[in-house]
């Protein structure tokens, strides 16, 4: 944890704390209205223990009476960690997430582990000859254009796994964002300066561009984790997986607001933390 | 680069008012037809002419998208004058709540107003809530843009000059903030176009986006989802792909071209 708490640097780990609680306040609080005025909110509130919507909502007795007052006990027992109860699949939502974000989590593992090598690869050959960049350059461009989802049909065809449309989904933009950083440290003098002195490829590469560049490097694959997540929800839902993607997507057809909401706020959490260390000192 | 690019542009919205009008008809006696002299790219399983459906559904996610850009970076431009007159601790209050926006799960936010969205919702409806959504999602990097351009023109001799000689807050915005800010919005209105159009390809794909009565680019990519889709069903990506590109064709500045040459 040392060592995520220095790399938020300006932000520091006080401030950024403070905007990952505000983050999911905020979810949670739109997901309390949304659920407020949804047709099916009597069910929601029923499914969490002693949550009664009285006068308004007129279902099981008489203590909530407004929107700011139903929010405010939605907010109180999701930090007691009752998230309700799904009606599509029958089962308590923490459990049910519980058990896919297991699985998830596996894909998202070894999708962050294929995009690491991948671009490692791709960056190494697009410094090791400019030709290579370009062409690289020009197909994550035209790859960047398709939608994440049609990465998952040549790997459902071939039954591969999950991770790998994934992966590949994501590998366009984290290119380019990376290949940007790099070539913001293609005109440093310290460049130059490494050449006139006769060091070699390998040498410039790692020291003078990788390391040099690598707090924005970090930074920028932070910045990929909502990318990712994005992905990974198309993904799975294409290719079938039963992880959370799907999960959200079964919750959407069956009006399913407690096991929707319980969803967004673990992804909202996830992409608030990565926010919070891709920032920067402003 | 850029006019070919606006050319094939103009093509794809106008694309319906090419083909003959007798495609929009459906063909009982051609269903999930290979290419024909009468039908280019086939027949769909009601006997539609997929021609004719893709660039309805091009159009209609085009201008979906173009609307949903242009309300999305008037939100942006609106509000990033407004922040931009805010003082420190106004922005120390407001600038993390813009981060705080833009770090939210936009893909799980439209499931979940869809969820909410009651069951006897027409298509039509259904598709303005779509676009509306995917605006009120974009409108928060045009105001963080804006807002920063904001300040740093206030700060300028010639705006210090104007306010000096009694112009008032309304008539320096009309006559030397918005000259400014014309480029910047053009900017985001070309880069948001194409992530919408991209949003809704992706929401049509998993079922979410514009239902198949209202043709769109997104449910017209289904079509590569049924089990044995043929090739020419790739065509809609051919679509997209050209959009996307030239899109970001046009939003790239000239002098990148030129380097570039």
């Amino acid at each position: 944890m040392a060592g995520v708490g220095s790399r938020l640097g300006g932000l520091g780990p006080l401030r950024a704390a403070v905007r990952v609680v505000a983050a999911l306040g905020l979810t949670a609080a739109v997901l309390g209205l949304l659920l407020y005025y949804s047709p099916g909110r009597e069910y929601a509130a029923e499914s969490m223990s002693g949550f009664g919507l009285g006068a308004t909502g007129g279902a099981t007795g008489g203590t909530v009476t407004g929107p700011g007052q139903f929010v405010w006990q939605y907010l109180g027992k999701l930090l007691r960690g009752d998230f309700g109860f799904s009606s599509t699949f029958q089962s308590p939502v923490r459990t049910l997430v519980a058990e896919r974000a297991a699985a998830t989590g596996g894909q998202l593992f070894c999708a962050a582990g294929v995009l690491s090598v991948a671009v490692c690869v791709l960056t190494l050959a697009g410094l090791w000859r400019g030709w290579l960049r370009g062409w690289i350059g020009a197909a994550a461009m035209v790859l960047q254009s398709v939608p994440s989802a049609l990465f998952a049909i040549p790997i459902a065809l071939a039954e591969g796994p999950p991770f790998l449309a994934i992966a590949l989904a994501a590998l366009p933009r984290t290119l380019r964002v990376l290949d940007a950083v790099l070539e913001r440290q293609q005109g440093a003098a310290h460049l130059a300066w490494m050449r006139a002195m006769g060091c070699g490829w390998w040498t410039m590469t790692w020291h003078g561009q990788i390391r040099a560049a690598g707090r924005e490097l970090f930074e920028g694959a932070a910045s990929m984790v909502p990318l990712l997540l994005g992905s990974l929800l198309a993904v799975e839902i294409v290719v079938g997986f039963p992880g959370l993607g799907t999960l959200a997507w079964r919750g959407v057809y069956g009006r399913d607001l407690p096991l929707l909401g319980a969803v967004t706020l673990l992804f909202s959490a996830l992409t608030s933390l990565s926010s919070a260390l891709a920032q920067r000192e402003r | 680069m850029r006019r070919l690019a606006s050319l094939l542009l103009l093509l794809l919205a106008a694309g319906p008012l090419l083909v003959p009008e007798r495609l929009a008809e459906e063909d009982r006696e051609a269903v999930r037809s290979a290419p024909t002299g009468e039908h280019p790219l086939g027949t769909d399983a009601l006997g539609r002419d997929n021609l004719y459906r893709y660039l309805r559904g091009m159009r209609m996610s085009l201008s979906g998208a173009c609307a949903a850009a242009v309300v999305a970076t008037g939100i942006g431009l609106l509000a990033g004058f407004l922040l931009s007159r805010l003082g420190r601790a106004g922005m120390a209050f407001w600038g993390p709540a813009l981060d705080t926006f833009q770090s939210m799960p936009w893909y799980l936010l439209v499931f979940l107003v869809r969820a909410w969205t009651p069951l006897d919702t027409g298509p039509e409806q259904l598709t303005v809530i779509l676009f509306t959504m995917l605006a009120a999602l974009g409108w928060a990097p045009p105001a963080r843009t804006v807002a920063a351009a904001c300040r740093q023109l206030r700060q300028e001799p010639w705006a210090a000059f104007a306010r000096a000689s009694g112009m008032g807050g309304a008539q320096m915005f009309r006559r030397h903030y918005w000259p400014h800010l014309v480029p910047l919005a053009r900017v985001h209105f070309l880069m948001l176009t194409p992530a919408i159009l991209l949003a809704e390809s992706s929401l049509g794909l998993l079922g979410l986006g514009v239902p198949d009565s209202a043709p769109s680019l997104g449910s017209s990519l289904t079509d590569l989802l049924q089990p044995g889709a043929r090739w020419w069903e790739a065509a809609p990506l051919l679509l997209l792909l050209t959009a996307v590109l030239s899109l970001q064709t046009i939003s790239r500045r000239p002098t990148d071209e030129s380097k570039r040459t």
